[in-house]
């Protein structure tokens, strides 16, 4: 082992032991001439006569370096070097080889690099595999909710099989006091947050239980936040920020490496750039049925199993229970409290679209890799008698498909490589595209992962590419190949049924990505052709968040509602305006509610309403049809009668043979305190939740009806005119500064919020369509290469044809029906693949069957298209053989 | 002209344990080895440096002996070679199995 060490070490230091010999033996010689000198020699002979005596030193230098390289090592060096020279030779070969194996493996590591991102490297927390994230939910709720402040004192206090337990929201804030006030993700926290996550204020302290109880007005920084808006100035600990326009002191600042919560989560899924304490209030610590929006992380104790805390916590179920008010007790009926692992929780819902992406781009790579064993196998044969030779020479087949093998090892590499760096700048692209789409998108990074990955696929690569074509040139050598003066050997069968073979392969695995791309194009064509329900031309959409310091709930909220509606409106040609609690495909609560004589049975799992609270204008400003009775006026306020406006679907489910206006339906169970809302107007379905989310049933209540609470500081402000909608994004947003000239304020056109909704779709959708043009471009580019072979290789054939009067169209169709032959056999093959591969895509589609015809023929057309273009060239080359010339060889 | 066997006629392995004999009295450079085992032996081994430099390199690989630069005699840079204790250890094993080999030779040619 010690002496591999010694080996390797003189790799590395060969030039000078070299030099240390060179210089030993000089000395040796001079030693010897003196001798001769002593003798009465004169100098001049006396060196002779020592170089004489010496003998051959260049033997003695061979001999020494001999001792140190094995014979092994330096065959693979004598391998590398003969491998160089062959490749430098045939450059266009290698560019090709190596450029294909680039873009193979670059798209391989900067997929993988996402993936590692994602779903291999750890969360930035202590033990983060210990962490889960509790929810609750109702049988009659659509999605898992968070925990009521009531609920997780509860758990906090009672179960046993936890470490620690703290629970925090994310929630908008506007910071500011500083050169331009902003709006930050900020996150409230219970002081046990940070120790039951394993993390610490790289400066200052975090919160404490005393902040907590004490309702201290403290706030903790992330490094972002910090670098921001402050300049990493590490005094601002200790000095006053504005936040919500109160102020807060500074307490600590977070290290830049860790973020909470990480992206990803639905509920609370934002980082947080400024920690608070959650500090619940008496109101909300009785709150039971209520408040369900805080996020419950919780640390098991070592040892305990995922199954063990569930069991725990569902025997919790009960007496958390007997907590709640009599009156909430049918309410309770089925009530669970689901658990996920942190990780899972934040990237599950991404492993499949991730899984697909990784799918693809190893199919990118396989192609690559047939088309460099083609471009191996087509050189072989005017290799073939270079490489007869060196086995006429003693080369075992062995020693050649070494040689061969090392050849393809420094085409990977090289291909690795340059990969990397294609890798490198491709990961950036994706990150820009991908944005904040992405769950944990901050912790993508190029790291040695994606240095490691790249290696090992490198690595492994030429086993594909290389393997095969090695063996294959190594053994059917024979001395017939030697002996063979002319240039053309007689195509050797095994060899053209293999490159047959490599192309039928790359033609089918071509063809299953071209359908999964297909498939994901027409799913995204769906959503865009999907009815939002809504018309968002012409509509401009401001967004801002109403800080409590300046608007306490109540008659302040109120008036900047009504002054900036008023406003709004005076904007020239704006022709309606309206605010609303939330906009289409952006509603995230569900209510449950109770309806007033209706006989029809709902099923549990669709008793909850979408709810939306509007002002007057607001279907005629957004564009939502009304169907029936009337929209609200401003009359609809809290001095009249409670009104509401429900959807088609609602009525159609409530009183499908009734005319549903002047029936009543109330929030919660018929015997709640809630009053009744009298159904004044049905409107057309909206797509409340996503355009590829099914629509629910919806309700419309008049926002001047509604007392307001906190939920009611997003403002919503929709405006629609008659003029161009970026014109008037200025104007609206100056009318808003002169009521409020601090508050920060979000504007913009509201299709592009349809857009932005698409952005998933649209990422994966555009990285499939980008591999699947590859490897088209890539099998076309194996189909020319194996056929322009075929066409050099029948040359005689074709001669001899031409000769007995073939006319030009007999020989490209000679051609181009071998391609269709290898072609059609792909394409079976093909198919059959993508129907068997493409189900595992069916959640990512939306209203496409995985088995959709039409992306199938889509794809096989431009499979085919693509490969007739490809065999076109080399069939027009076939029609120039000379035959003369063409027989003459012979 | 006496018989001047080169290092290559020498039994597998002798020329190895003759170097590291010879440097089993200190420190030495390459043509000191030669000189001492032509001195010592009457001038029956001629070691030619075509041999006696790979044979050095040998030595060298398996960790028998470290190299070191210092001034020869006359002051000139000269690479002496000194024994390590696996070397030591090296030339005890090598001459008894040496020894073994000569005592079975004799045996053979006694009996012979």
């Amino acid at each position: 082992m010690i002496k591999l060490l010694r080996r390797v070490r003189y790799w590395f230091r060969k030039q000078r032991v070299e030099q240390e010999l060179v210089e030993e033996i000089e000395f040796h010689r001079r030693l010897k001439q003196e001798q001769f000198e002593r003798a009465g020699m004169p100098t001049h002979e006396a060196a002779v006569a020592s170089r004489r005596e010496m003998g051959n030193v260049l033997v003695a230098r061979e001999d020494a370096r001999t001792i140190w390289t094995t014979v092994w090592l330096d065959q693979v060096w004598q391998d590398v070097g003969y491998a160089f020279r062959q490749l430098r030779r045939s450059p266009s070969f290698t560019v090709i080889a190596v450029l294909t194996l680039a873009i193979g493996i670059g798209a391989n590591s900067a997929v993988f690099t996402i993936v590692n991102g994602i779903l291999l490297e750890a969360l930035p927390y202590k033990n983060p595999q210990q962490l889960l994230v509790l929810f609750e939910q109702l049988p009659n709720a659509p999605t898992k909710f968070g925990f009521s402040p009531p609920d997780y004192e509860f758990m906090r206090k009672e179960a046993r099989t936890f470490s620690g337990i703290a629970a925090f929201r994310t929630i908008p804030y506007e910071l500011s006091g500083i050169s331009q006030s902003q709006r930050v993700v900020g996150a409230r926290m219970t002081p046990e947050l940070f120790s039951v996550l394993g993390i610490a204020p790289r400066i200052g302290r975090a919160i404490s239980i005393e902040d907590d109880a004490q309702q201290a007005q403290v706030a903790v920084l992330s490094d972002g936040l910090w670098a921001r808006a402050f300049g990493r100035d590490p005094s601002i600990v200790g000095r006053p920020i504005m936040l919500d326009r109160r102020s807060y002191t500074v307490i600590g600042v977070m290290p830049p490496s860790i973020g909470f919560p990480p992206r990803g989560p639905e509920l609370n899924g934002e980082p947080a750039e400024v920690f608070v304490p959650m500090a619940f209030t008496p109101a909300e610590r009785q709150g039971w049925g209520m408040f369900y929006s805080n996020t419950v992380v919780a640390r098991l104790k070592p040892g305990i199993s995922v199954e063990q805390a569930r069991v725990e916590v569902t025997g919790l179920l009960q007496p958390l229970a007997e907590h709640y008010p009599p009156v909430l007790g049918p309410f309770l009926k089925g009530f669970s409290i689901p658990m996920a692992a942190l990780d899972e929780e934040t990237v599950g819902r991404t492993r499949r679209m991730l899984l697909m992406l990784m799918s693809a781009v190893g199919i990118v790579l396989l192609i690559g890799c047939a088309d460099v064993a083609n471009l191996i196998l087509t050189r072989s044969s005017s290799r073939q008698r270079e490489i007869a030779i060196r086995s006429s020479l003693g080369a075992g087949p062995a020693r050649i498909a070494r040689q061969l093998l090392t050849e393809g090892i420094i085409l990977a590499g090289a291909g690795g490589a340059f990969g990397l760096l294609l890798a490198y700048c491709a990961t950036r692209v994706l990150l820009g595209f991908a944005g904040q789409t992405l769950p944990r998108a901050e912790s993508i990074a190029f790291n040695y992962r994606a240095v490691a990955f790249t290696a090992a696929v490198s690595l492994l690569t030429p086993l594909v590419f290389a393997i095969l074509p090695a063996f294959r040139t190594a053994f059917a050598n024979d001395a017939a190949v030697l002996k063979a003066t002319t240039k053309t050997i007689t195509p050797a069968g095994t060899r053209s049924r293999l490159l047959a073979s490599f192309v039928v392969a790359q033609v089918a695995l071509a063809l299953v990505l071209s359908v999964g791309a297909g498939l994901l194009v027409r799913s995204f064509l769906a959503l865009l052709s999907t009815n939002p329900g809504f018309r968002p031309e012409q509509v401009v959409w401001l967004s801002a968040m109403l800080p409590s310091g300046r608007y306490p709930i109540g008659p302040p909220m109120r008036t900047f509602f009504e002054r900036t509606l008023e406003r709004a409106k005076r904007i020239p040609g704006v022709a309606s305006a309206a605010e609303g609690s939330e906009l289409p495909l952006g509603v995230r609560d569900r209510r449950a509610y109770s309806a007033e004589g209706s006989t029809t049975q709902i099923p549990e799992a669709s008793r909850h309403i979408a709810p939306s609270w509007v002002s007057p204008e607001y279907f005629q400003t957004l564009g939502i049809p009304l169907i029936r009775g009337r929209s609200f006026t401003d009359a609809d306020n809290r001095n009249s009668q409670p009104v509401v406006v429900i959807n088609n679907l609602l009525a159609q489910m409530l009183w499908p043979n009734e005319d549903p206006i002047g029936h009543r339906i109330k929030w919660g169970i018929e015997a709640s305190q809630a009053p009744w809302m009298t159904i004044v107007g049905v409107v057309a379905d909206v797509k409340q939740s996503g355009l590829n989310v099914p629509v629910d049933a919806q309700a419309y209540i008049p926002l001047a009806q509604e007392p307001l609470n906190d939920f009611f500081r997003t403002v919503n402000l929709v405006v629609r005119s008659n003029r161009d909608a970026n014109s008037i994004i200025s104007e609206l947003r100056n009318a808003v500064h002169e009521i409020d000239s601090d508050l920060p304020l979000e504007v913009q056109p509201l299709t592009e919020m349809i857009g932005d909704s698409l952005k998933p779709q649209r990422f994966s959708m555009t990285l499939v369509i980008v591999f699947a043009a590859i490897a088209l471009a890539l099998s076309a580019i194996g189909i020319y290469g194996v056929l322009t072979n075929v066409v050099s290789q029948q040359k005689h054939e074709i001669g001899v044809r031409m000769a007995l009067g073939a006319t030009a169209s007999d020989v490209m169709l000679l051609v181009i029906r071998r391609a269709l032959t290898l072609m059609a056999i792909g394409i079976v093959i093909g198919v059959v693949g993508a129907i068997s591969v493409t189900r595992l895509m069916s959640t990512l589609l939306y209203e496409v069957r995985p088995t959709d015809s039409i992306a199938l023929l889509g794809a096989t057309a431009v499979l085919a298209a693509l490969a007739l273009v490809a065999s076109l060239v080399p069939a027009y080359r076939a029609t120039g053989v000379d035959p003369l010339r063409a027989l003459k060889v012979e | 002209m006496p018989t001047s066997p080169e290092a290559s006629s020498l039994l597998p392995g002798t020329l190895d344990l003759l170097i590291l004999k010879t440097l089993s009295r200190g420190r030495m450079h390459g043509y000191a080895i030669a000189e001492h085992l032509r001195s010592v032996s009457d001038d029956v081994l001629h070691v030619g440096e075509s041999s006696l430099y790979p044979a050095l390199q040998r030595l060298l690989l398996n960790g028998w002996v470290t190299p070191e630069w210092g001034a020869s005699e006359n002051n000139r840079r000269a690479r002496y070679y000194t024994l390590t204790s696996a070397g030591r250890r090296q030339l005890r094993a090598e001459r008894e199995d040496f020894e073994r080999l000569i005592g079975a030779i004799q045996k053979v040619l006694q009996t012979a």
